[in-house]
């Protein structure tokens, strides 16, 4: 009986050490006002609205409350940090993954919300705020890694969206598949069994390469579909970006999807887009997807496998900050369009390290516009000396 | 001095009252177990309720559990929470009895004391510690020396061969249940070696006078009498090994394919596991109706493996042998 008790406090006792050290990494790091002229000598970006906000305003709230989704969550981290230097406002991004963020935002529980996939019209009109609008803040991408001892340092493997969905589902098997080697010649003496590796929690990335997957098969979108959690038919789950990560380098022959941030220490494929190129992943090529796409107004489209641009990574998407658009307190508006405002310009220069690709300029601009929406008592939030710089 | 007179019938007065008091606590401590089981079912049955009624019995009957399809049934997850805690148990149980008659009728005092603190430290080490020893350590190993070793030789076998069969990934049913094992291991033995020392003196000597040999001793008199109660200790590590969450999650490899096959090589989800993954990040109402069902149907099955070993330890009590 004792023991067992023992056992209870030990394992509350990790419980509690997780999340103290969650919230450590959560929760912004300095309160110090920073000096604008270092983020300013780092920039060098040509472009109008950058390097305008300064430091902090009269009438503006010092702290923001913020959950959701966890794949931009490395860009976010460094967005906070730095903009709590130059401004002293504190952001609280709790993480949580895309659906709490939606949540949250529906219930006002949080001041914005994170999300790596779009609210359905329905859910939208759920919400207890009113309309809520979708800023694109980034592009992240999704990159097919694997694990091929014989083709250690040689050319990345050329997967086509056909193959790859046939590898998932179990369809093909060896990768020395015929399907595989009119594309890759040197897989021809590679006689293994390929395993597929996904993520076994409920992640956006899922999603997103679902989504992938399903306009790339037609197999895949009839049976299996997309969504955080699929029933994959063939292979082995893992836990988070760092568990598949992880599964792919300890075991030769598999295959696994991560982010971009994830894919730098493995193999990573080339894989076909809509133009018929091979391409590699990264952060100009996922920046590409943007261009051959016609985006709309409300910024609320999926990207994934559409565009037509030549140097377009086909698994690329953006991620969103979910707003609303008419906000109930004058100084959280005041201070949600500046910290917007600021990642849009001068946050879009620490994306590119951390796995992400800064927003083209036509997408900043939809953004702007969205962002030029958002009232407060009737009045457009955003200060007029910004909206008059762009 | 003079003041202690007056007080003392009221002291008694006061004893009476605290008698009432303390018997209304305990009377509220008690029903408090049961208000809080009550609550717990009625909680989860109200969360679960668009999944029961949307699925009904299927919800037991189906293996497919596709949340875009939204179809959910949870026999592939009963199945693998019923066959890694039995590979456990199967395990766990000779070695944990082996070693609880040695730590208490063998084993010298200087060895004996501190392997029963051992084990007694084992049991309060949290799973998420076995989970990453099982990660890191257990499963390459499974993967690279005992799974090929089992495919080759019971995996030829014909019939029993079935369960040794597919690509050897170090994370499936077999290493959740070696895992679950060494994990129950410290309750059943510390339980065992507790139930073992209670039998009474007179009864071994009676036996070792009859010239017994040490075996006898203990097959006559010690394991008859203990019986019961070592069959309880195997239960409770049963009841562990059925909700554990953490290190199952990380071993068994998580599959969804919805698909039962006997091989304990392939990979394999649990209920617990599965409700860990997929808590997090549900979007629509139906999964998550359908995992807080998980969670009623993962409350039902240790139910009814704590009945089935009432049941059991009432029964093996009353042989001949057992205590009275």
């Amino acid at each position: 009986m004792q023991t067992r008790k023992a056992l209870n406090v030990l394992a509350l006792a990790v419980i509690v050490g997780l999340i103290a050290a969650m919230g450590a990494l959560t929760s912004p790091v300095s309160r110090a006002q920073g000096t604008p002229e270092a983020t300013e000598s780092m920039g060098g970006m040509d472009m109008a609205g950058y390097g305008l906000i300064t430091g902090g305003v009269d009438g503006e709230a010092k702290r923001l409350n913020a959950s959701g989704a966890t794949f931009p969550l490395e860009l976010y981290k460094k967005w906070i940090e730095e903009y709590n230097k130059l401004t002293g406002v504190e952001i609280n991004y709790a993480g949580g993954g895309s659906g709490q963020g939606k949540k949250d935002i529906a219930a006002e529980a949080v001041d914005f919300a994170g999300s790596d996939s779009i609210m359905k019209d329905e859910e939208i009109s759920a919400a207890t705020g009113g309309n809520i609008l979708h800023i694109a803040t980034t592009m992240g991408a999704i990159v097919p890694v694997y694990n091929i001892p014989e083709l250690q340092g040689k050319d990345p493997v050329k997967l086509t969206g056909e193959n790859l969905a046939n590898i998932y589902l179990g369809k093909i098997t060896k990768w020395n598949d015929a399907a595989l080697v009119a594309d890759n010649p040197d897989l021809a003496n590679v006689d293994a069994d390929i395993l597929p590796v996904y993520r076994s929690d409920g992640s956006g990335t899922t999603n997103n390469f679902t989504i992938y997957l399903s306009s790339q098969s037609q197999e895949w979108a009839d049976t299996i579909k997309s969504g955080n959690t699929v029933q994959w038919p063939y292979g082995i789950g893992a836990n988070g970006n760092p568990g598949v990560a992880s599964e792919v380098s300890q075991t030769e022959y598999s295959i696994g999807y991560v982010e971009l941030a994830f894919a730098k220490d493995l193999q990573a494929a080339q894989v076909k887009n809509a133009a018929g190129a091979f391409v590699t992943a990264s952060a100009e090529s996922v920046s590409a997807a943007a261009k051959g796409v016609e985006l709309p107004d409300d910024m609320r489209i999926v990207i994934i496998g559409k565009s037509t641009d030549e140097a377009a990574w086909p698994i690329s998407t953006f991620t969103w900050l979910l707003v609303y658009e008419n906000q109930k307190d004058a100084s959280k508006a005041l201070s949600l369009v500046r910290y917007i405002w600021w990642g849009l310009h001068d946050g879009q220069q620490f994306a590119a390290d951390l796995g992400y690709a800064p927003l083209p300029a036509d997408a900043i601009a939809k953004d702007i516009a969205l962002l030029e929406k958002i009232m407060v008592d009737g009045k457009p939030a955003l200060p007029a000396e910004l909206a008059a710089a762009k | 001095m003079a003041v202690a007179k007056p007080v003392q019938p009221q002291a008694i007065v006061g004893t009476q009252s605290g008698d009432q008091v303390f018997r209304a606590f305990l009377i509220g401590a008690a029903l408090l177990v049961l208000l809080v089981m009550i609550a717990l079912i009625a909680v989860l049955v109200s969360g679960a309720s668009t999944s029961i009624s949307e699925f009904g019995f299927l919800f037991f009957a189906q293996t497919d559990w596709n949340p875009p399809s939204q179809l959910f049934g949870a026999l592939a997850y009963i199945y693998g929470t019923i066959v890694t805690s039995i590979i456990a148990l199967l395990l766990a149980t000779p070695f944990a009895i082996g070693a609880a008659i040695y730590v208490s009728e063998y084993a010298p005092r200087w060895l004996g004391n501190p392997i029963s603190f051992c084990v007694e430290l084992l049991v309060t080490i949290p799973s998420v510690v076995y989970g990453l020893w099982g990660y890191f350590t257990l499963a390459p190993f499974m993967r690279r020396t005992i799974e090929p070793f089992l495919k080759n030789t019971i995996g030829e076998v014909p019939i029993i061969g079935a369960l040794f069969q597919g690509p050897a990934t170090g994370r499936n049913y077999l290493t959740a249940g070696v895992i679950l094992a060494i994990m129950i291991t410290p309750t059943i033995l510390s339980i065992s070696r507790e139930i073992i020392t209670q039998v009474p003196r007179l009864q071994k000597e009676g036996v070792m006078a009859l010239g017994a040999t040490k075996w006898e001793t203990i097959r006559y008199s010690i394991l008859p009498y203990a019986r019961g109660g070592i069959i309880g200790a195997a239960m409770l590590g049963l009841a562990r090994a059925i909700g554990e969450t953490m290190a199952v999650t990380m071993v068994i490899g998580n599959s969804s394919t919805g698909r039962i096959t006997p091989s304990l090589l392939n990979t394999g989800a649990t209920i617990a596991s599965t409700i860990a993954n997929q808590y997090g990040d549900t979007v629509d109402a139906l999964h998550n109706a359908a995992l807080i069902e998980l969670g009623l149907v993962l409350l039902i099955v240790a139910s009814v493996f704590t009945i089935g070993a009432r049941v059991l330890v009432r029964r093996i009590s009353k042989l001949p042998g057992a205590r009275a």
